[in-house]
């Protein structure tokens, strides 16, 4: 834990920072595009995609390999400004299997130094990396459940679960903070319009923005985050030109 | 007619014509001069002068001797001109029954043709500079090029000052190093400066011989005296319509031209609706596809429409017969131009060509007055010569490489011969060959940037074919915005291809909007494999296509003369009566703009303080000196949330008014130093000119393999090279490139700097309870430039959206303190 009170409020002050409830804990909204619990030193980033770029140059895409670069160095500033006790990577975080192979040797080390001088890194699994690759430090898990006295469990995991029959509809009622859909929005104030990455939750579900530098984004009126977050429910932070606001 | 052989001499008796005194110098003269620059008018038989030496030496050889190969090359700036010029030139050919062959090679040549023309090329090829420069890159363009004794360029004055004029001066360069004996000749409308067109022409080593053709009848201008009320604001001209009508209906046929594609759909639509005599109208634009374009003009050839309404496309050249009556529809902009859209009417040089101005709104009445003063004054606006753009270079280098393995200093001196190129710096050339070989010390580490290697005897080749196709795939200097076609769908999935769009335009549509879209009202369904389907429909308020880089800045000249105007209320009584009255009212609501300082005014508007600033000094101009008064207003907490600009001033909203003291800050030249350099580095702008460079010189392409990368890919990835470049290699060539390419292309910086140093601690405050008669042009103009900011931030602010966060911070701090 590095931040203090008075960063805090700075922070909120220049609206670089929001703060919101969900699942009974306190969540810091940082307009870098974490999210950061105070009440467990815990910082929750997501889909970094690292070496999305150099993925789709072997494709044939002309693009430079430079994209893991810049992930890494906002990544660096944002746990260099909160040194959390644990960061968790909620899935993606590598854009395939062969990502490592892929990396310069000098993004490498800076990844491996990122990783190791946080207490504990865990890398939770996503569709682009079932596999953590080889070679690189923290721990791989699946999901990661949070237990709350009294409340259910909140789970850390990449994509939503849809409720197995058999157990009813408590699964459902966990709380799950996910990724993968890299949620983005459009709003307009006073005549004005903005359009950002964001934060969207609902009761039962918070869904992470991508963090990666080459990563696109689902607009949350998209058919598909509709089904997932209802249009009355649902409530959005977005993130724009370096603060963030709720709408 | 001594000067021409006798089969000549009969062909032009049989149609009754003579051979003018130019056409014959030119071809008396035919081997004096190496170059020759022809001006004449329009409808002066330019072409065929050009034409003529070709025609009557390789009549002369094929019937001696014989000859077999590439004797005369024809460079016209647009594709569907050397179309037009093919059909022209086959005709004497055929009737004097000469033994030459000519072909046309474009982008649209089937592979089959141009094999075979490569094997067995004709005796005259008509094509386009970017064809041009393929050729130039295959290995055996020293055989086809060999006996090349004529090359001919049409619309010279359009390929002045411009990216694609560089890029044909470096072909031309090197078609003179294949064929040293090569002659050229430049085919120009009349120019505001001839000499340096002749110089452009010519090449840095060699002179122009000027032949100018007299001018005509000066053309009969006329400005609409319309009793429907003009509008303050916009571009439709749909106040005009019936009296447009009614100009057609008179005439015989009738070009009308507008400034941009999406105007030419909406006028089309309204004349539609006016049509009470269901005239043969169509429909004529860059983005409608080319069976659309042919239909459109063989019907116009054989007679069968009334009037066409175009753009520019249809400014060039291309002979449509009988037209005896140009409309002007919106801004003339320039006198040159507007004299070139005139002379599209009777291409006779014994008559006057006529024409009618219709101005959209107020200001550009007044811009259509100054374009009339001008035109019988005898007066022209012209483009200055600019230094070649450097992104050039590297495609230059690679496409000579293509063809031979060369040595760098070879090449800078064939570069040099190219008079945009005269001043080329060693040290920038060897930068940019430099970047060509490796991209250079920032990216060298990639292997698609190695693209040269040295062979043993010193000289550098392309690293493999790989190099060489995408090299070949990607020639040009034209890059595009996204475009998707246009699929008009009849039933499921079958349908025409009609047209197309661009990509940003089909992003904001969703399924059942409807738009107009080559004259009709379509319903969009989807966007399927790269095509953008769409069915026939109906609709109230259907959308209209916006096309980038379709507007054209006013020009200087114009510009000081709508001032002068302004100035001078004696001279208003040719004015429209409206256009009298709305100044009229200007001045007792607020102030006319005086020649002697700039005017700005400021009142509340739409829960913003807006302020006008009446520059006249052209859309570029004013968009940078937006972009840095914002800056400087930003710096003063001003609080700016949007500008928006139009040829004639600059809008700027804000959170907070200005003072005549910030005022006296914030319009200053030193603006150019602080925030011009602050702003430079981190521009949107400069990231916009980098795409371009980016494009042109290789470093990222449009197209790879067959498929063409969405405009959206090319953005996303050249934005990132730039940051990278800045972070690595701030010196790179292709930094410095890309600035000098927005200074001069975006910016127009030295327009923007004489207006600051004219006008400093000139500029006049006017404070008004509300828009101003003059201001609501400029207000209304609904394209506007978002400000990031502290004013973008209040706006958000002000809305109140953070109030929970504010309560939950109690709540976190608590959680703080526990843990320590």
């Amino acid at each position: 834990m590095a931040i203090s009170d008075s960063w805090l409020t700075q922070q909120l002050a220049k609206r670089t920072l929001s703060i919101t409830k969900f699942a009974n804990l306190l969540w810091v909204l940082d307009a870098r595009g974490v999210a950061y619990l105070p009440s467990l030193d815990w910082l929750v980033v997501s889909d970094l995609h690292l070496e999305k770029g150099s993925y789709l140059r072997s494709y044939g895409n002309p693009l430079p390999s430079l994209d893991s670069q810049a992930t890494l160095k906002r990544l660096e500033a944002i746990i260099h400004d909160y040194q959390p006790k644990r960061v968790i990577s909620l899935g993606d975080s590598f854009h395939d299997k062969y990502s490592m192979s892929r990396m310069t040797p000098s993004d490498r080390e800076r990844l491996s130094e990122l990783v190791l001088q946080v207490n504990e890194w865990s890398w939770v699994e996503g569709n682009h990396d079932p596999d953590l690759p080889d070679g690189i430090p923290g721990d791989a898990c699946e999901e990661i459940h949070l237990h709350q006295q009294g409340l259910y469990d909140v789970v850390f995991r990449h994509e939503p679960k849809v409720l197995a029959v058999e157990n009813g509809d408590e699964e459902l009622s966990r709380a799950q903070i996910i990724g993968h859909f890299h949620p983005k929005m459009r709003t307009s104030i006073s005549r004005r319009r903005y359009s950002g990455k964001c934060f969207v939750a609902t009761q039962a579900l918070f869904v992470m923005p991508a963090f990666g530098q080459f990563t696109g984004g689902l607009d949350i009126d998209d058919e598909v985050m509709l089904a997932l977050l209802d249009k009355n429910e649902r409530k959005a932070f977005m993130m724009y030109d370096g603060i963030i606001f709720g709408t | 007619m001594k000067s021409v052989p006798p089969v000549f001499a009969e062909w032009f008796d049989k149609k009754g014509w003579q051979l003018r005194d130019y056409q014959r110098t030119m071809l008396v003269e035919k081997d004096k001069h190496d170059c020759t620059l022809l001006i004449a008018p329009t409808g002066a038989g330019k072409t065929l002068s050009g034409f003529l030496p070709s025609l009557v030496e390789l009549h002369e050889l094929t019937t001696s001797s014989g000859f077999s190969g590439l004797h005369t090359l024809y460079i016209s700036p647009l594709k569907a001109l050397t179309q037009d010029i093919h059909r022209n030139l086959l005709q004497p050919i055929e009737e004097m029954g000469l033994d030459i062959s000519a072909e046309t090679r474009t982008g649209d040549t089937p592979s089959h043709k141009r094999q075979r023309q490569r094997k067995k090329p004709p005796h005259i090829l008509l094509t386009t500079p970017e064809s041009l420069m393929l050729m130039l890159s295959y290995a055996d363009s020293d055989k086809l090029f060999g006996k090349l004794k004529r090359v001919i360029i049409d619309e010279t004055h359009s390929l002045m000052a411009n990216k694609r004029g560089d890029f044909l001066s470096l072909a031309l360069a090197r078609l003179s190093i294949l064929s040293p004996a090569l002659k050229r000749i430049g085919l120009s409308a009349t120019v505001a400066f001839p000499d340096t067109l002749g110089a452009w022409l010519a090449g840095t080593d060699s002179q122009a011989n000027i032949v100018k053709v007299k001018a005509g009848e000066k053309p009969k201008v006329e400005m609409l005296q319309s009793k429907a009320r003009m509008p303050f604001g916009g571009f439709m001209a749909r106040y005009a319509i019936d009296d447009i009508y009614e100009a057609i209906e008179k005439a015989n046929t009738t070009l009308v031209f507008v400034n941009t594609r999406a105007q030419s759909e909406l006028l089309f639509q309204m004349l539609w609706e006016a049509n009470k005599l269901a005239l043969p109208i169509a429909l004529y634009h860059g983005s409608l596809s080319k069976e659309q374009r042919r239909k459109t003009e063989a019907m116009m050839s054989s007679g069968l429409l009334r009037a066409v309404v175009c753009t520019s496309a249809l400014e060039l050249g291309i002979d449509w017969g009988d037209v005896d009556k140009v409309i002007q529809v919106g801004a003339p902009k320039g006198v040159s131009r507007l004299l070139q859209r005139i002379g599209r009417a009777n291409h006779r040089l014994d008559e006057p060509s006529e024409a009618l101005l219709v101005p959209a709104n107020r200001f550009e009445a007044l811009e259509c007055q100054a374009a009339i003063t001008a035109i019988n004054a005898g007066e022209l606006d012209g483009d200055a010569p600019h230094a070649g753009a450097l992104d050039i270079i590297p495609q230059f280098i690679l496409n000579c490489l293509c063809s031979q393995a060369d040595t760098p200093d070879t090449l800078y001196a064939q570069i040099l011969n190219a008079t945009p190129y005269q001043g080329l710096d060693r040290s920038d050339f060897e930068k940019l060959w430099q970047f060509t070989l490796d991209g250079g010390s920032a990216l060298n580490a990639y292997e698609r940037y190695q693209r040269l290697t040295k062979n043993e005897d010193g000289t550098f080749s392309p690293a493999n074919r790989r190099v060489i196709q995408r090299h070949r795939q990607n020639i040009g200097t034209i890059v595009e915005s996204g475009r998707l076609k246009v699929k008009r769908i009849r039933r499921g999935n079958q349908g025409k291809i009609i047209g197309e769009v661009e990509e940003y335009f089909a992003q904001q549509l969703t399924p059942g909007d409807t738009f107009y879209f080559a004259g009709e009202v379509l319903k969009y369904e989807a966007i399927r494999d790269m095509q953008l389907h769409a069915k026939p429909a109906k609709a109230k308020e259907p959308k209209i296509p916006s096309y980038s880089g379709g507007q054209m800045p006013l020009s200087t000249y114009l510009a000081d003369g709508v001032r002068a105007i302004l100035a001078k209320p004696s001279q208003w009584k040719t004015l429209p009566k409206q256009v009298q009255e709305w100044l009229t009212l200007q001045e007792a609501f607020s102030q006319l703009p005086k020649p002697d300082s700039v005017l700005v005014e400021q009142f509340p508007f739409r829960q913003a303080y807006y302020t006008l600033f009446y520059t006249f000094d052209g859309r570029k101009a004013n968009q940078t000196l937006g972009m840095l008064l914002t800056r400087r207003m930003e710096k003063m907490s001003i609080k700016p949330l949007s500008f928006s600009v139009t040829d004639y001033g600059l809008s700027i909203a804000a959170v907070n008014p200005i003072t005549q003291q910030q005022l006296q800050r914030l319009f200053q030249p030193d603006i150019l130093g602080d925030e011009l350099e602050d702003w430079m580095l981190q521009a949107p702008m400069l990231k916009r000119s980098f795409r371009q460079v980016a494009v042109v010189s290789g470093l990222t392409e449009q197209r790879y393999h067959a498929s063409q990368k969405t405009m959206k890919q090319v953005t996303f990835s050249t934005d990132l090279i730039y940051d990278t470049l800045r972070e690595h290699d701030p010196d790179h060539i292709l930094l410095k490139v890309a600035r000098e390419d927005a200074e001069r292309e975006l910016l127009d910086l030295t327009r923007l700097a004489n207006l600051l140093i004219r006008y400093v601690d000139n500029a006049t405050l006017v404070n008004l309870e509300k828009v101003s008669p003059m201001a609501i042009p400029i207000v209304l103009n609904v394209r506007s430039e978002q400000i990031k900011g502290a004013g973008a931030q209040a706006i958000i602010e002000q809305a109140d959206l953070y109030a929970e966060a504010e309560n939950m911070l109690e709540d976190v701090r608590a959680l703080l303190s526990q843990q320590k």
